[in-house]
């Protein structure tokens, strides 16, 4: 197939940075246990002590830039993401954020995202100035520092982990009967892909497994060094019906920045270009809303991997490698049906048979995910998808990884439940 | 988790112009839903136009309050962002229900123990009262 888009291929990242928390004395053990891996060059200590959310995305942005062969004041445009105004901290405390601190020469800045899609609509943001003429030089950066703020203890005290209170939010109507975490919803949805699929509590572990196995290959992910079996996941306790803790995302502290340009300009740039092939977004009310049952265990996928494979020229029998969004494992399984890798219903089946560990055929979440290495929303994915198409991606690295697509899901629950919405970004070497 | 600390209050549902009509019924103990006059498609939660059609004519209409669990969780433990203020109830059921109308409404299956909750199961609502004059449509099994 040929891409349908001028537009695919035209840009590329030429620059990554990062910083990602680590317990402080997890970090010193591995980096006394791997001197100088150049993994445990992006992690920092965590809790963050003295530093806000704007200081560690000004030193990702500035990584960014100095991975790309550039300084400052070559970047002439600035987009600051986030997952929206429930995401725990307003845009307001943003105001004044990493384009002052490094005194980049900006055209424009501002901030946008939602959901768990910020570092793709950070992109699209970036990709309309490009077009435009607007910039050379792009800056993308976004944070989270949810593992400082559920240890803070006059945010618990509160009783309010790090979220605005919800009981002043028009609409949400969730916290006052007690769902209050994006675990409360997303249990219902594999508590009904169980009740009409017939999956399995093995079959959801056998996920959460195999991007644990993943994480044991990333120095950099918040559970390496901690290998788990079905025996241990099937023996923890239950805390949401019906997960387990191995079932849910871990909570980060982060920052993680690109830098977007033409591809004629990140050819001159010292690292392989990543070029940006297809981007889709997909929202719920667009053709799933009060669609009842056949579509409460289906996420709004059909759109956005129509338009962005379509741009590309590609099916998913091209895809090397997938970072897809583990929030909760029945993601996972939704995703194998969504993207077409198995049939609606046979995701259960498809996850447990191992195609998406180390060794499998389908290798997915390589840096461990969300589930087992940091949550930094599909930043996350798009930093693996960095590393694996650059060739940096070590002992879990993909053979010759040329292609592959980065999810990102999540914005508010919606009545009659549905998460809402999605987004499919293709990435490939040029 | 269980470090001593002053009472935590759960969230109180916002009422504004749009829910006004919803909590007031249901303050007399009963359930009230919009209906589009268009399309008849009903509407949850309230909003101003019709998630179906676009319509600006909805009207509320009393519903039955019988239903069925369409979906449903336990919750056996405070995770991550959760409210404090919830702690007391755990283990607690927090369901979608599909009402017999069609709509289907976020809520509590109560007077149930957690082990008998289950997919399809027949509930009909019940109004708990919450404080500062608000009830709270929540379900029970069908007996």
């Amino acid at each position: 197939m040929e891409p349908n888009s001028r537009l695919s291929g035209k840009y590329a990242i030429a620059g990554l940075g990062m910083v990602i928390g680590l317990p402080e004395k997890e970090l010193e053990k591995r980096k006394a246990d791997l001197p100088g891996h150049p993994m445990l060059n992006h992690a920092i200590a965590s809790p963050l002590v003295d530093l806000s959310a704007k200081d560690i995305e000004a030193e990702a942005a500035r990584r960014a830039i100095e991975d790309a062969g550039l300084s400052n004041k070559d970047i002439d445009g600035a987009v600051h993401v986030h997952g929206g105004p429930r995401s725990g901290r307003g845009v307001v405390e943003h105001m004044d954020a990493f384009p002052r601190m490094l005194g980049l020469p900006v055209n424009f800045y501002y901030h946008c995202g939602r959901g768990g899609g910020w570092g793709t609509i950070g992109i699209i943001t970036a990709l309309s100035f490009l077009e435009l003429g607007l910039a050379k030089y792009v800056a993308i950066a976004g944070s989270r520092e949810d593992w400082t703020r559920s240890h803070r203890k006059e945010v618990r005290d509160q009783g309010i982990r790090g979220q605005i209170n919800p009981a002043t939010v028009a609409g949400m109507w969730g916290p006052t009967y007690g769902r209050t975490a994006a675990a409360h919803e997303h249990s219902m949805f594999a508590a009904r892909h169980k009740h009409e699929y017939g999956t399995t509590e093995t079959q959801f572990g056998a996920g959460a497994i195999q991007v644990r196995a993943w994480a044991c290959k990333n120095p950099l992910a918040r559970m390496y060094g901690r290998p788990a079996t079905i025996e241990d996941y099937l023996q923890s306790p239950i805390y949401i019906d019906p997960y387990h803790l191995m079932d849910m995302a871990v909570t980060t502290d982060g920052a993680v920045a690109m830098v977007l340009t033409s591809m004629e300009r990140a050819r001159d740039c010292p690292k392989p270009p990543v070029a940006v092939l297809g981007i889709g977004y997909g929202d719920a009310q667009g053709g799933q809303w009060w669609e009842g049952a056949a579509h409460y265990t289906k996420l709004p996928v059909l759109k956005a991997k129509e338009a962005a494979f379509g741009q590309a020229g590609i099916s998913i029998k091209d895809i090397d490698v997938a970072q897809l969004y583990d929030c909760f494992t029945a993601e996972l399984i939704f995703q194998m049906e969504d993207y077409g890798w198995c049939a609606k219903g046979e995701g259960g089946a498809y996850v447990e048979a191992g195609h998406i560990g180390p060794g499998g055929d389908t290798p997915v979440n390589t840096s461990g995910g969300l589930l087992s290495a940091y949550h930094m929303a599909d930043l996350t994915g798009i930093s693996e998808s960095v590393f694996q198409l650059r060739g940096e991606a070590g002992e879990r690295q993909v053979p010759d990884a040329r292609l592959t697509f980065v999810t990102g899901h999540g914005g508010e629950v919606f009545a009659p439940g549905m998460c809402s919405i999605h987004t499919t970004l293709v990435l490939g070497r040029p | 988790m269980a470090e001593a600390s002053k009472e935590i209050p759960k969230p109180l549902p916002q009422i504004t112009p749009i829910t006004q009509p919803f909590w007031e019924a249901a303050a007399s103990r009963k359930l009230v839903m919009q209906r589009c006059s268009d399309c008849r498609s009903w509407v949850w939660c309230p909003r101003p136009a019709c998630v179906e059609c676009g319509s600006e004519g909805l009207q509320w209409a009393p519903v039955s309050g019988r239903g069925t669990v369409f979906a449903f969780t336990v919750i056996r433990e405070v995770v991550g962002r959760a409210l404090r203020g919830f702690e007391k109830d755990i283990p607690y059921i927090t369901a979608w229900i599909d009402l017999e109308e069609g709509p289907r409404i976020c809520s509590n299956v109560v007077q149930c123990p957690v082990e008998k909750v289950v997919i399809g199961m027949a509930v009909e609502v019940v109004f708990e009262e919450a404080g500062q004059g608000i009830f709270l449509p929540k379900f029970k099994p069908i007996r």
